[in-house]
């Protein structure tokens, strides 16, 4: 996911979806928005280890 | 469409509008003419029509670029989960008030007794004693009991009920996905013929934001639909994940009593503003002029409320999609707009709203910026900005004086056409303060945004093209070689 993102605007989404996730009560959305950011995660680990 | 020469002058009004195209609207002399009479930005509802008419209709709204020398903004707005019933033997019945009435998954035609529901979530989410509202609202059942396979209400308020009518249930959560196939199938469209905005549908929970920000991938910005009764309670959530937002007040007036509405508005406006996120006041805002030339004076009332308010932009629907009167609507939101503004307490106003600066040097200097323009009475701020965050910044300040926006990013320029009092300008990027200095003031005075002897103060982050450095606030005078030669590129 995001692979054709720019490194600046992955991480600007890790950052909103890091807001977002201090913010959820819900735990299937706390779910959902932990799944998102280990995903922005991972690709910038990628792109680091690349 | 790099900044030349004007064709046309700036807008004075820092409310924007925005229009919806549709068959009243949609020729490329129509667009150019709404264009004209004020509108800032057009909106294409995914709803109807195909995607080659839309593809042409694009195709004329960038055409504006050239011939107006303006950025052009475009907001495609997804259908999303539109709940609707199936279709009647004979297109229609008549639902009497205190019968029973079924809704199931079989696919033959209903009648006065039952017609099929093609959401299978429904059955799974609904409980006894919630409400089905039919046709915006203007039927209600009551759910007596349910299984996986049908649905047994009681009519509450009956009435003439047809093929494919939408249906809202407020009562419950229902977990639909936040995309449909036709919807990503749009949105795939659209990101490949370079909209800026996507307008997300009955947006839930923020996770239903997460989902399309995979997808869009930063090709375009995401304003999410409040419509929901369930994201008015998860709003700052919705508002983290979304670049902004629209107070979508049709379904939002249908799941919930028309007199809690304009309250939402207002906590809508207001929570969007305060985080930084333009916020756009869409439906039946001046909903007589599609029959009409002119409005109600309520209407007139409504749209003026929402300046008020603060409102980055006010929405034109039916009343510029498919009315008899299209430019006629924009161009009375224009002068409503125009006439809000030039109200001494329209400042005092809009300052309602407590906009707190984020701990950063952007948002310090933001606020600075406001502060200063109206204690030296300058005549604009001007910013320097790739990504439009310092622009963003500024206008959530709601300054005084216009905000000239220069920017190297046409993506970036069209974008911010949502964005209150911004005027953006595509031109190539500085290397260093004496030319960023120069380069403000001969755009300023180009656009007339500013004249001989007016201060302006210059907003830009150092080193240049480092985006999210914004540090430097300069306030200048236009004197100068710049006053010889701003005609020139």
């Amino acid at each position: 996911m995001l692979r054709e993102a720019s490194h600046e605007l992955v991480r600007t989404e890790l950052a909103r979806a890091r807001r977002a996730a201090t913010m959820v009560t819900d735990p299937l959305s706390a779910g959902s928005l932990r799944r998102y950011i280990g995903e922005l995660e991972g690709e910038l680990h990628r792109r680091a280890g690349r | 469409m790099t900044e030349t020469s004007d064709t046309i002058a700036p807008r004075s009004r820092k409310v924007r509008v925005l229009a919806t195209l549709g068959p009243a609207s949609d020729t490329p002399e129509m667009i150019a003419t709404l264009f004209q009479a004020g509108a800032d930005a057009f909106r294409i509802n995914m709803s109807h029509g195909d995607q080659a008419s839309k593809a042409q209709i694009i195709r004329s709204i960038r055409a504006l670029e050239e011939k107006f020398n303006r950025p052009s903004t475009i907001l495609a707005d997804l259908q999303g989960p539109k709940l609707r019933v199936g279709k009647f033997d004979g297109g229609r019945v008549m639902l009497e008030h205190g019968s029973t009435f079924t809704l199931d998954h079989d696919p033959t035609p209903g009648d006065a007794t039952r017609v099929r529901l093609p959401h299978r979530e429904i059955f799974a989410a609904i409980e006894p004693g919630a409400r089905l509202l039919l046709d915006d609202g203007k039927l209600v059942l009551r759910v007596t009991d349910h299984d996986e396979n049908r649905i047994v209400t009681t009519v509450e308020i009956g009435g003439a009920l047809s093929d494919n009518k939408g249906l809202n249930v407020p009562d419950v959560v229902v977990p639909m996905a936040a995309l449909t196939e036709k919807d990503r199938s749009d949105l795939s469209f659209a990101l490949e013929q370079g909209v800026d905005w996507i307008a997300l549908s009955f947006v839930q929970r923020p996770e239903d934001l997460a989902e399309a920000r995979k997808l869009i991938q930063g090709e375009a910005a995401l304003l999410a639909k409040i419509e929901k009764p369930a994201a008015i309670e998860r709003l700052e959530e919705i508002v983290e994940m979304c670049d902004g937002v629209m107070v979508a007040r049709g379904d939002l007036g249908v799941e919930l009593p028309p007199q809690s509405v304009p309250p939402l508005q207002k906590r809508i406006v207001e929570t969007a503003r305060r985080m930084g996120r333009p916020v756009v006041v869409a439906t039946q805002m001046l909903e007589s002029m599609i029959q009409s030339p002119s409005p109600t004076r309520a209407e007139v009332s409504d749209v003026a409320t929402a300046i008020y308010d603060g409102a980055d932009a006010i929405m034109l629907s039916a009343e510029s999609a498919a009315g008899a009167w299209p430019v006629e609507s924009v161009a009375m939101m224009n002068a409503i707009g125009d006439a809000v503004e030039r109200d001494p307490m329209h400042g005092d106003r809009i300052h309602f709203t407590v906009t707190r600066p984020d701990p950063t040097t952007a948002d310090a200097l933001a606020e600075s910026a406001k502060n200063i323009a109206a204690t030296v009475s300058a005549a604009a701020i001007i910013c320097f900005t790739s990504s439009g965050s310092t622009a963003r910044r500024i206008a959530r300040e709601r300054p005084s004086v216009p905000i000239l926006v220069l920017t190297p990013n046409r993506e970036t320029a069209r974008r911010l056409g949502l964005l209150w009092g911004t005027h953006n300008v595509v031109t190539r990027d500085v290397e260093s303060f004496e030319e960023m200095v120069a380069k403000a003031k001969r755009i300023a005075l180009r656009q007339g945004i500013a004249q001989a002897g007016d201060r302006v103060i210059v907003m830009a982050g150092v080193p240049f093209r480092t985006p999210g450095s914004t540090n430097v606030l300069h306030v200048v005078r236009i004197i100068g070689d710049e006053l010889k030669d701003y005609r020139r590129e």
